[in-house]
């Protein structure tokens, strides 16, 4: 196969996508870095062979703890179900975090000021990153045709971290401090120049 | 290679909407043009475009080694001298550089000839890299093409392997920077953005007029921080030209791609290219342009042009062809004229690209005169 293997955008765009190519044999092997695999929970990621046991944990952890903090909320149970799905969002009382288990409840409940609803978690995404890994949860899409990617999260790279070879082994130091800009404006005078090509 | 006229996808614009390709019609003209693709063979894909971009790219590579070290030859390609001993170090340095397209004329049959390298702000990128490939998935899926169809593109993965590379060697974040309206461009810079993210490095935005700088002649951002990273969507050469030119040698920024880009950049490397590597293949005899008189057969191209602007082409029958554009009066050269090949009165042109230093795929973007110009469609191509 002479095409990347998964695509994905987390920033451009309404809503974060993942999509792989259709040809399934690609699966197996290490995943590469920004190629982003699907696990139900980390014993299906453990079994994969992909990732070791502690960094399949230490992944699903990282997920669900974003999930908890940042999982989709809808004032009602409709407006997560069109996005989500008819049987996949739960509802959460105020306070409370999002559950993986999260019993549904039923329509005819009356829904209060503080309760919310939410998808459940329907797994996780996990890649390799940098020097670390990253995880996120995924919620199936209302057409359970696509997963809908939340919001990421690292996780360091545990017993077996990945890290790509020649890679150093921590990030540059961020730069320090502010400096008195004297002039702005000193670039991009001549705005036909353009790039391309 | 064939032009195949096929189906479109009913929702494509609303997913270009909702995916960022805002420019796939520009001033109302269609760019992403999916009415038709390009349709090669995997030997064709692999001997005629993937090999002779490697090769071709080992040969820029090393021409750059030997331009930093000659200066009559950095005068030659009209780089001010001012910046030579910094582009000089930026080679000797960890290569820091992300990618590069080369432009070829191919039809199927024959070495595919280079027409020039844009290797400092090469665009069509997103479209090559990200919107191409969902466009054959989903033909795939709808049956439109067979479930063995394949395309010459890993540039999404290559891109976000490569930005994960060099942020280890930079410090981070990295500025991602453009020209403050220009649609195009600021799309790129996004969808670069989304690649550093996934290759899980610190970046933030910046308008390149927004650059501002500081008393200790370091270049900071609109927070009066230090800006020590920069990938900039914005020529070179017009830097240097511009009133913070100067203070980027002294400035410690690092450039993405970096300042010995501004070599390959320059369009009098097909000339030096030419006189090492006399009847290669993949080549065009090209030599620097003696007096004002361009020759039948012959195409004049200054060493600064983009997006084919300022192209004077005269046929062997002497007919002649002249882009409009802004780069008038700047030192030029002269590639023997090799016309693109005609496929139903359009003129394909591979762009085929190079991250790192690897090839990793190609966009096409067709004209229906022979100089491609920023008019230019986009049309998707397939193995089959």
């Amino acid at each position: 196969m002479k095409r990347t293997r998964t695509i994905r955008l987390v920033l451009m765009g309404i809503s974060p996508l993942i999509l792989s190519a259709c040809n399934p044999s690609v699966q197996g092997g290490r995943p590469q870095p920004g190629e982003e695999r699907l696990y139900p929970n980390a014993d299906a990621c453990i079994a994969s062979g992909d990732f070791s046991r502690a960094d399949c944990n230490a992944a699903f952890a990282a997920a669900l703890e974003e999930h908890q903090k940042s999982a989709p909320s809808f004032a009602t149970r409709a407006e997560c179900a069109q996005q989500y799905g008819d049987r996949s969002c739960a509802e959460v009382s105020s306070g409370a975090s999002g559950s993986l288990a999260g019993s549904e409840a039923t329509d005819n409940e009356t829904q209060t000021s503080h309760s919310s609803f939410m998808p459940f978690m329907a797994g996780m995404l996990m890649g390799r990153a940098f020097n670390n890994g990253y995880a996120r949860p995924a919620y199936t899409d209302s057409n359970k045709q696509t997963v809908r990617p939340g919001a990421g999260n690292y996780w360091s790279g545990g017993s077996n971290p990945v890290r790509q070879p020649g890679a150093p082994t921590s990030l540059p130091p961020p730069p320090q401090g502010k400096i008195v800009t004297q002039a702005r404006s000193g670039f991009g005078s001549n705005n036909t120049a353009r790039s391309g090509g | 290679m064939q032009r195949i006229s096929i189906q479109e996808r009913p929702g494509w614009r609303q997913q270009a909407a909702e995916y960022g390709f805002a420019f796939h019609t520009i001033d109302g003209e269609r760019y992403w043009d999916e009415s038709a693709y390009y349709a090669f063979t995997l030997k064709q894909v692999e001997n005629d475009l993937e090999a002779p971009t490697e090769e071709l790219h080992q040969m820029a590579l090393a021409l750059v080694d030997e331009v930093v070290n000659r200066e009559e030859l950095l005068g030659r390609l009209a780089i001010p001298s001012l910046y030579w001993d910094w582009i000089r170090d930026s080679w000797r340095q960890e290569r820091t550089h992300l990618y590069g397209r080369l432009d070829l004329a191919y039809s199927g049959q024959g070495p595919a000839k280079l027409y020039e390298l844009n290797y400092d702000t090469p665009t069509s990128l997103y479209e090559a890299a990200f919107f191409q490939w969902l466009w054959l998935e989903e033909q795939i899926e709808r049956g439109t093409l067979p479930a063995a169809a394949d395309q010459f593109n890993s540039l999404q993965e290559q891109l976000v392997a490569r930005l994960g590379e060099i942020g280890g060697l930079l410090p981070q974040p990295i500025y991602f920077s453009a020209v403050r309206d220009a649609t195009e461009d600021l799309a790129t810079v996004a969808y670069l953005r989304d690649c550093a993210e996934q290759a899980g490095i610190a970046h933030r935005e910046i308008a390149i007029e927004d650059i501002g700088l500081g008393s200790d002649g370091r270049f900071t951002d609109l927070d009066d921080q230090r800006i020590d990273s920069l990938f900039k969507l914005y020529p070179l050469e017009t830097m240097f030209e511009e009133s913070f030119g100067a203070a980027l040698p002294n400035s410690g920024v690092q450039l993405i791609e970096p300042p010995w880009k501004a070599i390959l950049s320059n369009k009098g490397i097909l000339a030096l290219l030419w006189e090492r590597h006399q009847n290669h293949p993949n080549l065009l005899r090209a030599e620097f342009s003696q007096g004002p008189v361009v020759y039948p057969g012959r195409v004049r191209k200054p060493f600064f042009s983009r997006e084919g602007a300022n192209i004077t082409l005269i046929t062997p029958q002497g007919e002649k062809l002249q882009s409009p554009g802004p780069y008038d009066g700047g030192p030029t050269v002269d590639q023997a004229f090799h016309p693109l090949p005609s496929f139903d009165g359009r003129f394909p042109l591979v762009g085929s690209w190079v991250i790192g230093d690897q090839a990793a795929g190609i966009g096409i973007r067709e004209d229906r005169t022979l100089i491609t110009q920023n008019s230019s469609c986009f049309v998707p191509h397939a193995i089959i």
